[in-house]
Formats: structure tokens, C-alpha cells, sequence
């Protein structure tokens, strides 16, 4: 996927192949970890069901455990990142802000998927949708693209987009630098509000969780 | 540490949510011609239990009967924590290990040892007591090198030795069991039974729901008799069986 996004949109925007294969990879990556996250996130509650059904634990049980799939497939996905760019000469020496940025970003999925799990379980057809919406979000994010090339209220759609600066955190390390202090404020707002609304979502809801399995 | 068990005042609304209720979308367009198509019929409430009090002390021994969809697992799975009451106070002192349905929580992809780790680690067991109870554990599922093996390949008997070895390895205060464990030929019966009292020895308390009367009458020291989510009796068995002999019908309320 990778290849295709970056040799047909590296040829539409004329940019050289070399230097746009790793940013659509390493943007391709993060999407995983930030975006389908989410997406695999709404089920938490309708795949843990069974055990649900028998065994008191934490609501969070579920959720680390949907996060955990998704850490698991992007640190699998990681190793085939760094394997290919060696090959091609492409690969650069990530910069140290990764340690940084991979927990936040974890953290930011982590409750963003709660806050779709909780009515995605209410409503199944919700769960539906947000895979729609993640893939809308996909095309909307700067990933195959350089947000470079954006401008007036297109670029604002670029920059007011949390998931352009969560990309961002991952991305840009991968690549060899830092990213933008603009990146984290929003990494850092975007997982705070996820976090005040899956509080009130859970202080809510939790006991009815339950009743819409 | 002295363990107990108090309910009182218990009740709990169950709803249950139609296929049409589940949907956002039939739900907004219900809301737009007045709430005509989205009404009482597509959210049923249950109640499932009205007005529960009882206490159990360290020792106790509760037998609940009733009949089919008397309330008996929804009192367990209030019991152990699963549903929260609507009304009312519970409050369990000590840990609590449930037996409500056997093979919830199994992973079928991963190996019977794997999952011997999955299952005791859901029980907030340590890594280190799994593994001293291992030994324990493979023998007394007489699964032999089986263990090895995806649980996807196990037949229905395999997995419920696997599950009743587990599940009485690990020592809890109060159990909550949902009928009375068996599992397996007529060899395994025997061994279970040996190793089923021997656990229930162990807990401080025991709550079991069973349709069994002698298991009922010679197993515990209190009986709990439900009858459409309400308590029809409750008191020792001894109160019980003179209950029964006083004209009620037995095993219900």
C-alpha cells in the first residue's frame, strides 16, 4: 500500500519518489497505531462480552486489551518498516523524541476508543459508522500527501485535524527529526479532552455497559 | 479477617434492548414522528430482583433454588460483581471467584498451558502461585501433554476438565458457582468430586444456585428459595426441608 500511495501521488505532485516513499510508509505506520486504533477500539466492549457476562473487572481491562492488539501489530509493522528502508538506503536514525512520542500517542488511542467504544456498544450501527469516519479521516489527514500544499480554509482543515499532528508525533521521529511544538500541544489537548470525557463517559455509563451486550 | 456477605434492599432493572433499539438510527428517526415507533415495547425492563436482604457469615454455606428464570444467576452475577444493583447496597468483604459459566474467558487459538496463565491471571493470581499450582493444575485435568495443544482441538469434555482444574486450583473467600461443577467420564467424576469438596472446604463462603435438593439439603447450612426475583424463603436448610414438608412446593417459592 505504501508503494502504490507513494509512487501515484509522488508522481501527481511531482515530488521524487526517494524522498516521498518513507514519509508515506512512516505516515502509513503511524495511521495504524492512531487512526485504525480507534476504529478496532469501538468493538472493545462487544468482544469481551463473554468474559464480561461472568467476571467483574475494570472497564479499562477491555480497553487495554484492544490497545494491546493494535501496539502489538504496530511494533510488528515497525520492524518491516526499518527492514525495507535499509534495503532501499532510505532509512534515517529515528530521532530520540519517539520515547516520547509512541507512549503519548498510545495513551491518546487508549481513550479515544473508549469514548467510541461506550455508545458503539449502546448502538451497534455507530460502530459501522466510525470505521467510515476513520477511513474519511485517513484521506483528510496528511499521510500520502504534504500538508505543505494546503492552503486558505484547506489548510485550516489541515491544521485544526487532531489526527495531523498525532501522524505527526510518529512520523516525524521515524524520519529523523522532531516533531513541531504545535504537534504536541495538540497530542497532549487531544488525549487531555479524551481523557475528561471518558471520565464523565464512565462515571455515566459504567454500570449499563453491561445491559447492551 | 473475618469474611461476610450483606445484601439488603437489593433490587436490580434489567433492560433489554430489541434489535430496532440498538440502532442509532431508528432511534433518531423514532424521536422525529414523536416516539410513536420507539416505545416501551423495543427497551423491556426486567425486574429481575425485587427487595433482597440477607447476611452471610464466615462458614456459611447458601443453597439458592427456584425455578428456571427465577433470578438465581442474576443474584449470582449481582453477587459477583457483573451487574451493579439499581437499588439497594451489596457489599462482599473478601475475594471472590466465580464459576457462573465455564469456558468464558478461554482463548481457543493459544495452548492449554496458555490459557492455564490467561484464566489465573483474570483470578488476579500472581505468576508465581500459577505456576506452583501448575503441577496441580495438568494432573488433575489429565490432559498429559495435551496441554501443549491449541484449545480449538480439544473436545467438549477436554475443555471442561481443563476449566474445572483451573477453577479449583485457585483458593478464594467467598465462590460463586452456578450449579454444582462436573465434568468429564465416569473416572474424572469420581476425582472431582473429591477435589470439589475439598475447595469448597477451603472458601470462607459459598453461594451455589442448583435445581439438586439432596446436594442442597446435605451440602449446605442455608437455602435461599427464590420465586420470580423475590426472596420466598430464606433460613437454614434444616428451617427449609420443614418449610418443604409444611406444604410449599419444593425448590420453589
Amino acid at each position: 500500500m505504501g508503494f502504490a500511495l507513494s509512487f501515484v501521488f509522488g508522481a501527481m505532485m511531482g515530488t521524487p519518489w526517494r524522498e516521498n516513499f518513507p514519509y508515506v510508509l512512516a505516515g502509513i505506520l503511524a495511521w495504524g497505531l492512531v487512526g485504525t486504533g480507534i476504529a478496532e477500539g469501538a468493538n472493545m466492549f462487544v468482544n469481551g462480552a463473554g468474559i464480561m457476562q461472568v467476571q467483574r473487572l475494570p472497564l479499562s481491562f477491555y480497553a487495554w486489551l484492544a490497545i494491546f492488539r493494535v501496539l502489538v501489530n504496530f511494533l510488528a509493522q515497525l520492524l518491516t518498516y526499518w527492514a525495507v528502508l535499509l534495503v532501499l538506503g532510505l532509512a534515517a536514525i529515528p530521532s530520540w523524541t519517539l520515547i516520547l512520542a509512541l507512549p503519548l500517542t498510545f495513551i491518546a488511542t487508549l481513550v479515544a476508543g473508549f469514548v467510541v467504544a461506550i455508545p458503539s456498544t449502546r448502538f451497534r450501527d455507530i460502530g459501522l459508522g466510525i470505521g467510515f469516519v476513520i477511513q474519511m479521516l485517513f484521506f483528510l489527514t496528511p499521510i500520502f500527501w504534504h500538508p505543505g500544499k494546503m492552503h486558505g480554509i484547506r489548510g485550516m482543515v489541515v491544521e485544526y485535524n487532531p489526527f495531523t499532528h498525532l501522524v505527526a508525533l510518529i512520523r516525524e521521529p521515524l524520519l529523523g527529526h522532531a516533531p513541531r511544538l504545535t504537534d504536541w500541544t495538540w497530542g497532549v489537548g487531544w488525549t487531555g479532552g479524551a481523557f475528561v470525557v471518558t471520565y464523565v463517559l464512565i462515571a455515566a455509563f459504567r454500570k449499563r455497559v453491561i445491559f447492551w451486550l | 479477617m473475618s469474611h461476610s456477605v450483606e445484601l439488603s434492599g437489593v433490587t436490580l432493572d434489567y433492560p433489554v434492548y430489541s434489535v430496532r433499539a440498538k440502532s442509532l438510527r431508528s432511534a433518531m428517526f423514532a424521536r422525529k414522528i414523536g416516539g410513536q415507533m420507539y416505545n416501551n415495547q423495543d427497551v423491556t425492563i426486567v425486574r429481575a430482583l425485587s427487595n433482597i436482604s440477607f447476611k452471610l457469615q464466615e462458614g456459611d454455606r447458601l443453597a439458592l433454588v427456584g425455578h428456571n428464570g427465577s433470578g438465581k444467576t442474576t443474584l449470582l452475577k449481582v453477587l459477583a460483581g457483573v451487574y451493579e444493583p439499581t437499588a439497594g447496597q451489596i457489599r462482599v468483604d473478601g475475594s471472590v471467584a466465580t464459576t457462573i459459566s465455564i469456558g468464558a474467558g478461554l482463548d481457543y487459538d493459544a495452548t492449554g498451558l496458555q490459557n492455564v496463565y490467561h484464566m489465573g491471571r483474570m483470578r488476579m493470581v500472581s505468576r508465581k502461585a500459577i505456576q506452583a499450582k501448575l503441577d496441580d493444575i495438568v494432573e488433575c485435568s489429565g490432559l498429559a501433554q495435551f496441554i501443549h495443544l491449541p484449545v480449538r482441538t480439544y473436545s467438549l469434555g477436554m475443555v471442561a476438565r481443563l476449566m474445572f482444574a483451573v477453577t479449583t486450583a485457585f483458593e478464594a473467600d467467598v465462590v460463586i458457582m452456578d450449579e454444582w461443577l462436573s465434568a468429564g467420564d465416569a473416572d474424572f467424576q469420581e476425582q472431582a468430586r473429591a477435589r470439589m469438596t475439598e475447595f469448597i472446604d477451603r472458601a470462607k463462603i459459598v453461594v451455589v444456585a442448583t435445581h439438586d435438593f439432596h446436594m442442597a439439603r446435605d451440602v449446605c447450612n442455608k437455602v435461599c428459595a427464590l420465586g420470580g426475583g423475590k426472596v420466598g424463603f430464606f433460613g437454614t436448610t434444616a428451617e427449609w426441608v420443614q418449610w418443604i414438608a409444611d406444604g410449599a412446593q419444593p425448590l420453589s417459592a
